[in-house]
């Protein structure tokens, strides 16, 4: 399950950082450049929208060590399981609160599967 | 064995909710939100706006959860520290690059010694185990 885990981690950071990079990124960008706004908020949006990125990197490769490293795997699968839990819960009633459909943030497809995986991997590393 | 550390990253983890929250929340989110960008834009970096609240709110109460469970403090501490080291490498390399100077993003500030106190607790951890 860990090395399940560690794919769909790895596959939803690449969509982030590929797709959502040219159609919600960059768009960011153009319009930032369009306005004139303060170094800050162009700066912390690109800080946490890259970070988000490496988050991801970060926990696949977290997956991976539990993986190998039985001893010590439920805690870093417990920790992945609720880090992603999070995202899943607040992708799933954003759009919904906000924009009026669940699927107004989709994002939620891939935050369940990946909470799912890990919390399937913390009871079986109990 | 508690690590003191584990209190240590929860206190700077609660100022990074706070900060992130009512800081942020009006000076950075807000113009999004109220900006002609496209909807699925504004819809994508507000989820990983209060996407990023929660977690914070998460890795705070994981920190807690390090102190009070030490069983499972090796893996939480694990699991903490590379990720506050890259969201403050992010803020410190970023805000460098894209600024040309490293107070203009803050952030590391906070990311940065959060990754410290959950390694430092993580060694301590790590020496009472062996």
């Amino acid at each position: 399950m860990g090395l399940i885990l560690a794919f769909l981690l790895f596959a939803t950071g690449c969509i982030h950082h590929f797709r959502g990079g040219g159609s919600i990124w960059a768009p960011m960008l153009v319009q930032w450049q369009d306005v004139k706004q303060k170094k800050l908020v162009k700066g912390t949006l690109g800080f946490i929208w890259h970070g988000v990125t490496l988050w991801f990197i970060g926990m696949t490769g977290l997956a991976l060590y539990a993986y190998v490293t039985p001893h010590i795997a439920q805690g870093i699968y417990l920790s992945l399981a609720i880090q992603n839990l999070s995202f899943a819960i607040i992708a799933s009633l954003y759009g919904k609160l906000v924009y009026g459909r669940f699927l107004a943030s989709p994002q939620w497809l891939f935050f369940w599967p990946i909470a799912v995986a890990a919390f399937v991997a913390y009871s079986g590393a109990m | 064995m508690k690590s003191k550390w584990n209190l240590a990253a929860f206190t700077v983890m609660a100022l990074t909710v706070v900060a992130h929250a009512f800081g942020g929340g009006p000076e950075i989110w807000l113009p999004v939100y109220e900006s002609s960008l496209p909807q699925v834009v504004r819809i994508s970096m507000g989820l990983v706006w209060h996407g990023l609240t929660v977690l914070f709110i998460i890795m705070a109460a994981l920190s807690l959860a390090a102190y009070l469970r030490p069983k499972l403090s090796l893996g939480i501490n694990l699991s903490l520290a590379p990720i506050n080291l890259g969201f403050g490498g992010v803020a410190l390399i970023y805000g460098f690059v894209s600024t040309g100077g490293v107070l203009v993003l803050p952030q590391w500030i906070l990311f940065l010694p959060m990754a410290v106190f959950t390694f430092m607790a993580l060694k301590a951890m790590q020496k009472s185990e062996a």
